[in-house]
């Protein structure tokens, strides 16, 4: 029993050595607490199924595997902590199996030298577009380096046929991170005493097995697969490669070469060289005088590089505008508005406009404080226009069309809605699409369809359950009347066509296309519906952002048919702003102002009237005067003075 | 050494044993002894209760979507011996072998399905049996359609696939991954044979493929010039003239927008359309007004079996070069079937003829796909429009062409639209693309027309997974019958494909209207 717990006690310190284990440590934290993983499954999610059929596409192409094992962690990631161990798990499979290669590779000791890919590592896993099938393969060929170097020996006359083998299964399971194995185990054998002609033969059978294994995989007609299609170029593994996971692979190989060369001239200068060891490292330097201090100079070392590695290449602001725009799809409105004071200028996009705006309508702020939020173009994402400031990591064709199909929704636009999700789905295929492709044919009353798209999302790791608790519901009663959500949409759906006024044919030689305007989409859903309260504070959001104040001026009335307890402040100020504009006399009604029949506030009265005192007062230039209005808290006055003359 | 191999043996011989209990588990063994009957057949998805189904068709594996945790179903004929098929989870996949020798011996016979389902607690239920009645005359064997995602206005991938139908394997034959994600459409077969196709293609995102159609014939495949001075828009829609020298073309510029209210959101206007015909001898392209009519629009050519007629579809042109007023007049463009008599030897046309006026219909007359024996006449007929497959009410109608009388396929037909529709090379199979199921995308569908022109229920195509449509998002369009596999190489007709096209100077017109409104926004 005792010899039994020695030697678990050995094994887990060569598995979990202290200072892997504290780096480890720091890893994830780094990971979840300074990146957030949920951010990270924000930026990269795609749609990830758990059966078969979809993981089939996987199997059938290089890297795939790994590929696939990446996206399965990314589904961890949704749900935080978790995401980040399995990452983490990964990383300790990757450092362990490097340490025990460079340990191989050179007897005499590693050094630090297995720890410039882990600083690699935490530097590449503070970004957001990194892909984890690339650490995931880094893994699986290390861990595959580590085999062959320890039973390299073994396979005597056979070695070239079992490396090719290897390379073969590297490459098919982990696709481009394949040269990290192959590159590390030549550099073993090259710095090996042995036949030239042996080595030679390494490199041939290691270009072979690539290439057989891609000529197996392009037997697979591209035709044949479900979702994930590989790029029929030639060399697509090797394309796919960019600077970034470069730097990950290259730190590998260059390790395994600097101490593979070290070891070289120590076997030169002495002649006796000490046998290959497996002892663990730290304990062999505890031995040594002075070793412990050492050893915890090494690792603070290590800890520090990490958390300067971490630390430049964080990016804390993208995370805000990540987590802005992941509170907006799980319509986490207050967390939204917090986060929207907090996006810097330079990343404010008009992604980060739509979904304040959202979030406004939804806390019912948007007729006082949509001005308090930065506002420019429009007060929705619009086709084609990403405008800028946007992320480029993220899809942002994709995005747009299904924030459009998710607005169109809640606006009550279901056939818009349907087609701007399935714009979405073509560009990326997403479960957010799915969910809002089965919303959208639930409300439109399609149950088949709903199924349909519920049925694929059934086996997504993430909605799964949300699309299981909708099948039974559809299933319990197929009309799903009332369900509050479904129910407010169908009460806004359009009665009439109005195609003719809200798109134009433009030219195109083959197929005609269109040019559709969203505002006139509102505009047409509003004179259909009156009652439609997201569609009048959006026209009137649109007039507003345009400083089209006569329009908005002239939609004022319709306030009158929502239970505002009085005009909206934001509205007053934009009626002022058109009365002031087109010189018009101000209704006096029973004393009191109004615009277009539209009472305005007392205190919105004051607040112009010193306005205009200290404008007065002065010779004030544009941006002063928007500064005023600002500071006397008149906040469309602030933004209609600093926009104008754009 | 000895060990290890009387090791591997051992797992030999186990893994065998489990396969052959997994398969005496999945069927071989006999029904259920005792079970309560049901006065009701079950549910089943794919719905194919009540079915006529060709003598050479690959097993109908359906699902039985009744709550149980333990199936059966029993097939059987009049003669030979009846498959029996146990399932855990209500799929009855039948086995490929036993199916082919029931329907060989069963030809032109009723096969009577019995299914049993066992639910928790209770002991086995046995619902009312249907039939699948075995027709006497084959499908062609292979059915080949093009595959894409539910297309509104952007694609990604496309592909034109072959389907067996005596054994639901189907092989891509072009696939858009492979020539810069162009778009491939619009594939017509000479006289249902495999050897002679059209497929027409139009640029990918890069618009490095052209637009226009290539011809494959002898296992070679070329780009066709179908466009000239005088004709300079893109040809799609074809139908070959049975010698094999002609084709007709629809060479049309067609519109598509979003409808904001309606189940079927998807609309489509002929902005312009017309009909051509090219010479495969000569490489001659010509029209004539009976077929291109600058007042009218004229789509969807069809030959008749014996060569001397063209049938197409042709509406009133109801909107200038100027204006936009096909987004408002969209639901008033309704087509009428016509026909043309045409002499091959002497390439002259007589006078257009009206065969089916949409004035006396009410609706758009579409598709006339006329029949190998030349009896009928297959078409659509919808409330609007010129493309039937974005019409919820599109249905499928038949007519004599000896009377001249028609009628709706009551059994074919469903609630939504139904169209692109092909018959087999001996007249007695039909199909058609529908969107019954789901709406949004269509799937192919296959219909029994009997020797005195009555339809039967259409079926879906059947899939070895019988829950393979539970998450299809795929839609099936223009679905052809043909006799046997094309065996053109893929890498012939991509290279066809990447070639230039031969009439690229010829640059289809923009309407003046646009122009200005271009200009005006510049």
């Amino acid at each position: 029993m005792k010899a039994f717990l020695q030697r678990v006690l050995v094994l887990g310190a060569a598995l979990f050595p202290a200072r892997l284990v504290l780096f480890l440590g720091l890893f994830a934290w780094h990971l979840q607490v300074t990146v957030d993983s949920r951010c990270v499954f924000f930026a990269q999610n795609d749609l990830f199924l758990w059966n078969y059929r979809f993981f089939r596409d996987f199997l059938l192409t290089a890297g795939g595997l790994a590929g696939w094992l990446g996206e399965l962690v990314l589904q961890a990631c949704h749900f935080g902590w978790p995401g980040a161990l399995a990452l983490t798990a990964v990383v300790w499979l990757v450092l362990i199996a490097t340490k025990g290669f460079m340990k191989t590779v050179s007897p005499s000791g590693t050094g630090a030298m297995w720890t410039a890919p882990a600083i690699v590592l935490v530097a590449v896993h503070s970004r957001y577009d990194y892909p984890f099938s690339i650490t995931i393969g880094a893994a699986l060929a290390m861990a595959a380096a580590l085999g062959y170097v320890r039973a390299a020996d073994r396979w005597g006359g056979w070695r070239v046929l079992w490396f090719a083998a290897l390379c073969a299964l590297v490459y098919y399971a982990a696709g481009a991170a394949f040269y990290v194995f192959a590159f590390c185990t030549l550099i073993y054998e090259f710095y090996r005493p042995g036949s030239r002609w042996a080595k030679l033969g390494l490199i041939a059978g290691a270009t072979a097995a690539r290439f057989a294994v891609e000529r197996v995989l392009d037997s697979f007609e591209p035709g044949s697969f479900y979702l994930h299609i590989p790029a029929a170029a030639a060399f697509a593994e090797e394309r796919s490669l960019n600077a970034v996971v470069v730097a990950v692979y290259a730190s590998f190989p260059l390790g395994a070469l600097l101490l593979a060369d070290r070891a070289a001239q120590r076997r030169r200068k002495k002649s006796g060289d000490p046998p290959p060891s497996t002892v663990a490292d730290a304990p062999r330097e505890l031995t040594k005088s002075g070793g412990r201090l050492r050893w915890m100079a090494g690792t603070v070392l290590l800890i520090v590089a990490a958390i300067v590695a971490g630390r430049i290449a964080a990016r804390p602001n993208i995370r805000t505008v990540l987590t802005l725009h992941e509170c907006a799809d799980g319509e986490r409105w207050d967390e939204v508005l917090r986060l929207g004071t907090r996006v810097p200028a330079d990343l404010y996009s008009a992604y980060v406009v739509h979904d304040v705006n959202l979030a406004l309508y939804h806390t019912d702020r948007m007729t006082t404080d949509m001005f308090s939020y930065r506002q420019f173009g429009s007060p929705f994402v619009l086709e084609w226009k990403p405008g800028p400031c946007t992320l480029s990591m993220l899809d942002l064709d994709a995005l747009t069309m299904r924030k459009l199909g998710d607005l169109h929704l809640r606006l009550g636009r279901m056939n818009d809605a349907e087609y701007y999700a399935h714009e979405s789905y073509v560009r990326h295929p997403s479960a957010k699409c799915l969910r809002l492709l089965a919303k959208t044919a639930m409300a439109k009353h399609e149950v088949e369809q709903a199924r349909l798209f519920l049925s694929v999302l059934r086996d997504d790791l993430v909605y799964g359950s949300w699309a299981a608790d909708w099948l039974t519901r559809l299933q319990r009663a197929p009309s799903l009347t009332g369900d509050t959500e479904i129910d407010r949409i169908r009460s806004l759906r359009l009665a009439e066509e109005d195609i003719y006024q809200t798109a134009t044919f433009i030219p195109n030689t083959i197929i005609a296309g269109r040019d559709v305007s969203t505002p006139d989409q509102i505009a047409s859903l509003l004179r259909q519906n009156p009652q439609n309260r997201m569609a009048f504070e959006y026209l009137m959001a649109v007039y507003l952002v345009n400083t089209d104040v006569a329009a908005a001026a002239a939609l004022l009335p319709k306030a009158a048919d929502f239970s505002y307890p009085g005009t909206p402040p934001v509205y007053e100020e934009a009626a002022m702003v058109s009365a002031r504009a087109n010189r018009s006399k101000l209704d006096t009604a029973d004393g009191k102002v109004a615009v277009n029949g539209c009472v305005i506030s007392e205190q919105i009265l004051d607040r112009i009237h010193r306005f205009d005192e200290a404008k007065a007062s002065g010779h004030l230039d544009r941006e002063e005067i928007s500064r005023l209005a600002g500071e006397l808290g008149l906040a469309y006055f602030q933004f209609y003075y600093g926009r104008r003359g754009d | 050494m000895r060990g290890r191999r009387r090791l591997v043996m051992v797992a030999g011989l186990a893994a065998g044993l489990l396969a052959v209990t997994a398969w005496w588990g999945s069927y071989g063994r006999d029904v259920p002894g005792e079970s309560t009957p049901a006065t009701r057949p079950p549910h089943l998805r794919p719905d194919y209760r009540g079915i006529v189904i060709p003598p050479n068709i690959a097993p109908l594996n359906f699902v039985v979507d009744e709550p149980g945790i333990a199936y059966c179903a029993r097939i059987a004929g009049a003669e030979g011996p009846p498959i029996v098929v146990h399932s855990g989870d209500g799929s009855v996949e039948i086995p490929p072998g036993p199916w082919k020798t029931l329907l060989a011996q069963n030809r032109g016979k009723p096969l009577s399905v019995e299914t049993y389902v066992r639910d928790r607690g209770r002991g086995w239920q046995r619902f009312e049996a249907f039939q699948w009645d075995v027709a006497e005359e084959e499908i062609d064997p292979y059915l080949v359609y093009r595959i894409l995602d539910a297309v509104y206005d952007c694609y990604k991938y496309v592909g034109i696939y072959q389907h067996n139908l005596e054994s639901h394997a189907e092989t891509p034959l072009l696939f858009n991954s492979e020539f810069n994600r162009g778009c491939v459409n619009c594939h017509s077969f000479l006289n249902n044979r495999p050897e002679s196709f059209l497929v027409h293609s139009r640029p990918g995102p890069d618009e490095s493929i052209a637009a226009g159609p290539i011809l494959v014939r002898d296992g070679k495949a070329a780009r066709v010039k179908t466009r000239t001075a005088a004709i300079p828009r893109v040809a799609f829609v074809t139908s070959w003239h049975p010698s094999g020298d002609l084709a007709a073309f629809c060479v049309n510029w067609f519109g598509q927008f979003m409808r904001g209210t309606g189940a079927e959101i998807r609309e489509v206007v002929d902005l312009d359309s017309d009909v051509e015909i090219v010479d495969f001898r000569s490489g001659e392209v010509s029209n004539s007004p009976g077929i291109a009519d600058p007042d009218r629009l004229e789509t969807f050519p069809c030959w008749s079996p014996d060569g001397k007629h063209l049938f197409f579809s042709s509406a009133p042109r109801l909107w200038e070069k100027t204006d936009f007023a096909p987004l408002k007049d969209y639901g008033k463009a309704k087509y009428d079937l016509m026909r043309i008599s045409y002499d091959v030897a002497s390439n002259t046309w007589g006078e257009p003829e009206l065969l089916l006026a949409a004035a006396e219909t009410g609706k758009s007359v579409l598709q006339p796909r006329a029949s190998p024996d030349g009896r009928y006449l297959l078409f659509c007929m919808c409330d609007h429009g010129p493309f039937p497959a974005f019409q919820e009410d599109s249905d499928l109608y038949l007519m004599d062409l000896a009377d001249r009388s028609y009628r709706r396929l009551e059994k074919a037909n469903s609630p939504r639209s139904e169209s692109w529709h092909s018959w087999s090379s001996n007249s007695r199979w039909v199909v058609f693309s529908s969107r019954r199921d789901i709406g949004i995308v269509a799937r192919p569908h296959i219909c029994y027309i009997d020797g005195s022109g009555q339809d039967h229920k259409a079926f879906v195509l059947p899939q070895h997974d019988p829950r393979f449509y539970d998450t299809s998002l795929n839609t099936y369009n223009l679905p052809e019958l043909i006799t046997g596999p094309v065996t053109v190489p893929k890498q012939e007709l991509i290279d066809a494909l990447r070639t230039p096209a031969p009439d690229a100077e010829f640059m289809p017109p923009r309407w003046s209207g646009f122009e200005e409104e271009a200009a005006a926004s510049e």
